[in-house]
């Protein structure tokens, strides 16, 4: 596919969208999508019994691997507004939609802390 | 035919024996009761909860089973001994968790399962402390909890089999919010490894054949298959690199 600026035909994920959140998802697809080649060529790679030359090619066919397709270029988002700073994981929620859902009671078992 | 005993002698005593006169009517009504009635010694004073002698709408006697719902949940005995399994119920509020676990007694004493109590484990705490404005700096903070109440229920000596009828009729009448976890554990016989060695592993093939791990290594073979790779393999070594990648790929599928 080359090396490419845009996301293309991504399946959109539910609830709230922004630019943001379309190329994160892109990222995600891509790397699934690559997953299996990835893990091969690393496995060859690191296969001391390969021939160094063949070790070489796995490596180098891993450097020019399509953009977007490493697990380390996908970064959590905000599923209710799209910010990728101050999330609260086990939500996937950012702050303050995590407290203006807790407070309307949307979030279950989530009470006002008083200890 | 206990049942049905119990259910007479429960419909003829009319729930509270406050005197001895209304003793003796009894008495006199089943005459199969009236020896031990009547002997001073065990002072029979059978007492009970509800207030139905009849139940209107259908005119019999209010069932044993559905009166025993007015007490504590009956448990039988355990046998062996022998832990069968575990169910760990988990929710936010404890009215739910609590039913539920009253339930579970209740089916587990129908089904003939010894149980052990619904003890409680560890209430996990989790809090968050927020920003209370959507603004980095601000100072104002807010504070949130959720708890997590935990039950747990051993079952003891029962088979398999009614393990999972039990499990399955929990599930099937299970509370909302309510999430229900169970561990079961069976014991096996001193010739468990003979009988292993004779099991037919087709079907432990095929579910391999269907891991991830498996889909890798076809990918390496593919890709070592490949002009770009077998240049560099050598014809020479090229039985004896690609017999080494097989082992290797054997140890891999081993150890995972």
């Amino acid at each position: 596919m080359g090396n490419f600026r845009f996301p293309f035909n991504v399946q959109l994920p539910k609830g709230y969208l922004n630019a943001r959140i379309i190329r994160d998802q892109f990222k995600r697809e891509q790397a699934a999508e690559h997953e299996v080649t990835i893990q091969a060529l690393k496995y060859i790679a690191r296969n001391t019994v390969l021939p160094a030359k063949a070790r070489l090619e796995a490596q180098l066919q891993l450097a020019t691997m399509p953009n977007y397709t490493r697990m380390n270029a996908v970064k959590d988002r905000c599923v209710a507004s799209g910010h990728s700073k101050g999330l609260i994981k086990a939500f996937r929620l950012h702050r303050y939609q995590f407290r203006e859902k807790a407070l309307t009671g949307e979030l279950p078992g989530v009470q006002k802390g008083s200890w | 035919m206990l049942r049905n005993t119990i259910s007479r002698a429960s419909s003829i005593t009319a729930r509270s024996f406050s005197t001895s006169a209304r003793v003796l009517n009894a008495s006199k009504i089943d005459s199969k009761h009236s020896t031990t009635i009547q002997s001073p010694e065990f002072q029979y004073q059978p007492q009970v909860l509800t207030k139905e002698e009849v139940l209107s709408t259908t005119g019999t006697p209010f069932p044993v089973n559905v009166e025993l719902n007015y007490y504590a949940p009956l448990r039988h005995e355990k046998r062996h001994g022998d832990l069968v399994a575990e169910i760990q119920l988990r929710a936010y509020d404890h009215e739910n968790l609590d039913f539920l676990g009253d339930f579970a007694l209740r089916a587990a004493y129908y089904l003939d399962i010894p149980v052990s109590g619904v003890f409680p484990l560890p209430t996990r705490r989790e809090r968050w402390t927020v920003i209370r404005a959507p603004f980095v700096h601000a100072k104002s903070k807010e504070n949130f909890l959720r708890l997590t109440h935990k039950r747990c229920i051993k079952a003891y000596d029962a088979t398999p089999e009614v393990i999972d009828l039990w499990i399955s009729y929990l599930a099937k009448h299970s509370n909302a919010g309510v999430g229900i976890k169970v561990t079961t554990y069976q014991n096996e016989g001193l010739d468990f490894h003979e009988r292993l060695d004779k099991t037919d592993l087709k079907s432990l093939a095929k579910e391999v054949e269907n891991s991830p791990k498996t889909a890798i290594s076809k990918r390496v073979q593919e890709l070592l298959n490949d002009p770009v790779f077998k240049k560099h393999l050598g014809t020479a070594q090229e039985p004896i690199t690609e017999a080494k990648t097989q082992e290797e790929e054997d140890k891999k599928q081993i150890e995972n």
